[in-house]
């Protein structure tokens, strides 16, 4: 199954979802006039700045950013409109420091999953659900050497296939043994 | 009366078990063509295909599935009408299955080749351990396995067993920090910890690079330390063997006298190919074989053809422990523990092999926590925190052979080629046998987690399968209860030679392609005598 | 009491004798092991092998695939029938310093114009050491030097080596251990480092106004190891030399491969330290030369470029047809495939430099390409002390043009941007590099002394010719 991602298909797509379905949520929300202006759609740009947000990164590789938002769109359609919503709801919140995102979770129930979506992509590496007995499924690859998931313990173990040294380092335990 | 052959021999398959065999044959100087439904496909690609997946629980997925030559994930290909959904990983292209293996070679102890007059259960193998040890230690030359001398395989911390004329060519490599710590502590509560075997040197040997814990091994060894068929495919090819790729056999051909003639083959691209040999190797993997079998009505006069399917069904656990061990460096799997792996007691029930494994853990951990809603810094926190002491044991029961769990032929579908896709009947609840070591096992995963200080994290993952085909095409020393005699020689044409893990009577907790290869290239040599 | 005495004296008698022979024994035993060191540091083992390899030790056999033709190399051993054990000493000598072995001339592919340069002493213990140490194997290699005409014709060596054979024994007794003047030995003779380190001229000898600096062997770079900062090895600490005569690798620096790693594993990684050191210390004085083109070290020469994560981590076409299709020449797809699963995406090496730098690396950053497509063809092999490390030939698994693609981007990404790979080169170096000019030559060489040949002929003929009608007249 071949996975062609039309960007420019999507660009056109993403131009109607903002023209219909942004003008109208920002006017309704009554979003700050300087976020009305940025965010009349969800586009990379936004996205990426959604998803440091949400990562707690100050800067996400872009390449991959455009991949996580292309296939979290081609799963579900609604998704970039979620996403603005989601980001505004953040802004309104104040949410700076993701340990509250708990409270905002609670408070946004129907936010929460597109916020955990995102999140997933940018950890897992895939959007949608992995089959592992079949080769048919609606996952999308978004990345694997760049996925979140390997950053905490990337100073002891590999992402899987790299090599990390020589033959039989692996007797040592690492050198952050004692405060891990 | 003077006829030419197109080979010598014809050997189906390109997997271990066929390269192997096919490049003994050519050594000695036999003109050799090897049948491979796949393709040749380079290791970077396979690598690329890895790392580019969306699906990396999916241990097909790196491989290609055509409408010719169906993956097992297809869900086209096999349907189940028992009561466990058995989906073998098998692989279709130069080299097989041991692409994506974790490399256990094991030899069968003598006991678990007598099962029957021993325990009065499962089948005995036709002929004895020292018939089969010197093709072990050919295979274990070829493959490049390391292994200690020392370990006494049965679990009773005795002399090393089973015997061995020569030691093994590579050395066993240094233990883990993990599985130190899990001996250190597990053993103390009469667990014996055991060095697995395995496939993947760990110093540069047949031109491979040693292992250096890319910790990868499924589906797909970045750099070839880890054996796979492949190599002895081009071993064989350089030794004269001619490998076909796209061609999947389909019809052996009898003729005079219950002798084979010929092998029919198709390929994706329309030809439909027959060649002549004077002796045939089937060696297409435990549920192909069997496949080819039936679809040519050949070696199934007594209708065993198919049946007494064993894999080794199991069960895992996962928990996290109270230091940490920081599973993911090193290889993949190292050793199994051992409490209850030969005994009286296995007139009762199955037999057990536990084994720790040390995959990089970060994807399941943080699976796990954003599916409980974890974000931010805690999130990363966490991945850390429990990845550092993530335990995972898998366990092996032994299946015994019943007639009913079986590989035969779908009645409602066909592949691209005109050939009849599979059916599996496979039962396993309510058998008795493995039930009651299951119990013992959940036994064993408790002690584990309190040795540990551990807390666990899913110990009920019901029935899982290893794609360890056996019993398929059983050999034995009756024709009327075997397809095939101590040789690998069907009973029914005495040219017609099988050559795979399903020739396996009896399926012990073993991981079987060490046995499957030393009796394919026992096979060989006694062919080479042949023709 | 003259059978005390005489038991006494034949006691004392034999115990003197004993003594002497025990004297004796252990002057040998001090040869032996002097003749020992020198044919380590002489590297005899890296062509007088089996072609196996391992196994019997100076057996011959082994083919040395010269630009002029495939070399086999003799039996040393002192076997009478097939080996040296009928030599004697002086025999051994003439082979050694002047080519000559009693069956006739020996080809330069024998270093004999560096071994030349060897003390006495040093001669004499590895003589002994052959005749005395080693096991005698009886049997023949099983293979033949047999140049192709007219290098088949040896005796033209006695011309050649008129010109080229002029070094003179040096005497490394009063060269203090460590130091320049044993390190001058070593490098000119035993270890006969010019032999691959110094180019050749036209008619394949040492070209002296060029020495250490730089020659070509069958597809590799035997590179400039003069005191030069920028081309040589001025910049290299003399740890770092030493460390990688003793193991191969001077980290950030190079690794020895191909027919260097050979001489690693055979010889430098048994010699001693001091004499490791002597070398380090003299290859530090030789004249510096520099390559005209060359502006900074091979390690320094890149400032690596790897590319952002999201290019080199990328979803794929996953239909059946292109995840069967390895066909690929994108060079950033291979690297990531096939070289970045040790060497890391960045380039970088893991951080125990196991699998070593491709950023600061001379075989990447040097004035040549090749050892980089040598590495990638036929992989490394070095054993150590320690460990032997191993990178796995890529010949069988990538195309000539997709060796091309992947050394192209590891010179644009971590080495020197302005060299680059095509697919010819990659065959060309397959082959054994580029063909002499002697070699290409000799045809038209050939031709032009036949017609030269033939041209005296038909002059000489109408000479006679008209002479003999003067004379007829004259008779007449």
């Amino acid at each position: 199954m071949t996975e062609n991602l039309d960007r420019k298909g999507l660009i056109s797509r993403r131009r109607l979802i903002g023209l219909s379905v942004g003008g109208v949520l920002v006017a309704s929300l009554g979003c700050l006039p300087t976020l009305a202006v940025a965010q009349e759609a969800m586009d990379q740009a936004g996205f990426q700045a959604l998803s440091q947000r949400l990562t707690g990164r100050t800067v996400l590789d872009k390449v991959i950013s455009d991949r996580a938002f292309a296939a979290l769109t081609a799963e579900d359609a609604g998704f970039p409109a979620a996403a603005v919503r989601l980001t505004a709801a953040l802004d309104q919140a104040g949410l700076v420091d993701m340990r509250e995102f708990k409270q905002f979770a609670a408070a946004n129930p129907e936010l929460a999953p597109t916020a955990m979506k995102i999140i997933s992509a940018w950890y897992l590496g895939y959007t949608g659900t992995p089959e592992g007995e079949a080769n048919h499924d609606d996952a999308r690859f978004v990345a694997f050497a760049g996925a979140l998931m390997y950053e905490p313990t990337k100073d002891v173990t590999i992402v899987p296939t790299y090599a990390r040294g020589h033959t039989n380092y692996w007797v040592d335990p690492p050198a952050t043994l004692a405060t891990d | 009366m003077a006829t030419e052959f197109d080979a010598d021999v014809i050997v189906i398959g390109s997997g271990a078990i066929g390269s192997n065999a096919a490049h003994l044959l050519a050594q000695r100087g036999k003109s050799v063509i090897i049948l491979e439904t796949g393709e040749w496909i380079p290791r970077w690609k396979i690598v690329e295909n890895f790392r580019s997946s969306p699906r990396k629980n999916n241990l097909n997925d790196p491989y290609p599935t055509f409408p010719w030559a169906m993956s097992s994930f297809d869900p086209d290909y096999i349907e189940n009408t028992g009561n466990f959904h058995y989906v073998p990983y098998q692989l279709l292209l130069v080299g097989g299955t041991t692409w994506h293996w974790a490399a256990a070679t094991w030899r069968f102890l003598p006991n678990d080749m007598k099962m029957k007059s021993l325990y009065g259960v499962s089948n005995d193998w036709p002929m004895e351990y020292s018939d089969l040890e010197p093709w072990y230690d050919l295979a274990e030359y070829n493959l490049g396995v390391a292994g200690s001398d020392t370990d006494d395989q049965s679990g009773h911390a005795g002399a090393a067993h089973p015997p061995r004329s020569k030691p093994y060519p590579v050395t066993a490599e240094g233990e883990t920090y993990y599985f130190q710590r899990l001996k250190d502590r597990i053993g103390k509560e009469g667990y014996n910890f055991i060095h697995e075997p395995n496939g993947r040197t760990n110093k540069p040997y047949d031109g491979r690079p040693a292992c250096s814990g890319n910790n990868n091994c499924m589906p797909v060894c970045p750099i070839g330390a880890m054996y796979s068929g492949d190599v002895h495919a081009r071993h064989a090819q350089n030794a004269g063997a001619k490998i076909i790729t796209d061609a999947t056999a389909y019809n052996l051909e009898k003729g005079e006298g219950g002798k084979i003639v010929a092998v029919h083959y198709r390929s994706s691209k329309g030809a439909d190919v027959r060649l002549t040999a004077k002796a045939f190797i089937v060696a297409a993997n435990g549920i192909e074989t069997p496949k080819l079998l039936l679809f040519s009505d050949v070696a199934n006069s007594n209708d065993l053809v198919g049946r007494h399917l064993m894999d080794h069904s199991g069960i895992s656990l996962i928990f996290t422990a109270d230091e940490p061990l920081w599973p993911g460096r090193g290889q993949v799997q190292q050793g199994a523990i051992f409490k209850w792996r030969d005994g009286d007691w296995r007139g009762q029930h199955s037999a057990i092999k536990h084994a720790p494994h040390n995959n990089v853990p970060n994807r399941d951990v943080a699976e796990m926590l954003i599916k409980q809603g974890v974000v931010g810094p805690e999130l990363d926190e966490q991945i850390r925190h429990l990845s550092a002491r993530w335990v995972v044991i898998e366990s092996m029961f032994e299946t015994l052979p019943r007639a009913t769990n079986r590989v035969t032929l779908s009645t409602t579908k066909k592949d691209a080629l005109g050939i009849p896709t599979l059916s599996f009947n496979y039962d396993l609840d309510g058998d008795e046998y493995v039930e009651k070591a299951r119990d013992l096992c959940m036994d064993d995963y408790g002690n584990f987690v309190r040795a540990m200080g551990g807390k666990v994290i899913n110990d009920k993952t019901g029935w899982q399968n290893h794609a360890h085909v056996m019993g398929t095409v059983m050999m034995g020393d009756d024709a009327k209860t075997s397809v095939t005699n101590h040789e690998g020689r069907t009973w029914d044409h005495d040219n017609l030679f099988l050559a795979t893990t399903g020739l396996l009577p009896s399926s012990s907790v073993l991981n079987p392609t060490l046995a499957g290869i030393a009796l394919g290239l026992r096979t060989a040599d006694i062919i080479a005598k042949e023709v | 009491m003259r059978k005390t005495v005489f038991v006494f004296s034949a006691l004392a008698f034999s115990t003197v004798a004993a003594s002497s022979v025990l004297a004796q024994d252990a002057a040998t035993s001090a040869l032996i092991e002097r003749g020992r060191s020198v044919a380590i540091a002489s590297d005899c083992m890296a062509c007088h092998r089996t072609p196996e390899g391992e196994g019997k030790p100076f057996a011959g056999g082994y083919t040395i695939s010269s630009p002029l033709g495939p070399i086999v190399a003799l039996n040393i051993t002192p076997s009478k029938e097939f080996g040296i054990g009928n030599w004697s000493e002086a025999q051994f000598e003439a082979a050694m310093r002047d080519g000559v072995a009693p069956r006739g001339h020996l080809y330069p592919a024998m270093p004999y114009t560096a071994y030349r340069a060897m003390s006495d002493d040093d001669l004499h213990a590895l003589f002994v050491y052959l005749q005395k140490d080693v096991k005698p194997v009886d049997e023949a290699p099983k293979a033949q030097t047999n140049l192709p005409f007219p290098f088949n014709i040896r005796l033209s060596m006695a011309g050649w080596n008129l010109f080229f054979n002029r070094a003179t024994p040096f005497d490394n007794a009063l060269a203090a251990p460590a130091g320049t003047e044993r390190g001058k030995y070593l490098v000119d003779g035993p270890a006969h480092c010019g032999a691959c380190h110094t180019p050749r001229n036209t008619l394949m000898a040492e070209d002296a106004s060029q020495y250490l600096g730089g020659g070509d062997l069958g597809g590799w770079h035997a590179p400039n190891i003069t005191s030069d900062p920028v081309s040589g090895i001025g910049g290299w600490s003399d740890a770092e030399l030493v460390t990688y005569l003793k193991n191969g690798n001077a980290v950030g620096k190079s690794q020895a491969a191909g027919p260097m790693a050979e001489a690693v594993e055979h010889s430098f990684r048994h010699m001693p330290d001091d004499d490791l050191q002597a070398i380090a210390n003299y290859l530090k004085t030789v004249p510096a030369i520099r390559s005209e083109a060359q502006t900074a070290p091979a390690y320094e020469h890149s400032k690596a470029k790897p590319a952002g994560i999201g290019t080199l981590d990328y979803g794929i076409d996953r239909s059946a047809a292109a995840m069967v299709n390895g066909t690929s020449v994108n060079g950033e797809e291979l690297y990531v495939s096939a070289c970045a699963t040790c060497h890391q995406l960045n380039g970088a090496g893991t951080q125990d430099q196991f699998y070593p730098s491709l950023t600061s690396n001379r075989a990447t950053g040097g004035m040549t390409p090749n050892n980089l497509v040598m590495a990638v063809v036929e992989g490394v092999h070095r054993k150590t002390n320690d460990f032997t490390v191993q990178m796995p030939a890529f010949k069988d698994e990538l195309s000539n043009a997709q060796i091309a693609a992947v050394s192209n981007y590891v010179l644009q990404r971590f080495g020197n941007a302005s060299l680059s790979v095509s697919e010819a080169d990659v065959v060309e170096l397959k082959n054994g590099g580029e063909v002499p000019l002697l070699v290409k030559a000799t045809p038209w060489l050939m031709l032009g002394g036949a017609i030269f040949a033939a041209l005296v002929l038909v002059l000489a003929a109408i000479f006679f010719w008209r002479r003999g009608k003067r004379n007829t007249l004259q008779h007449a």
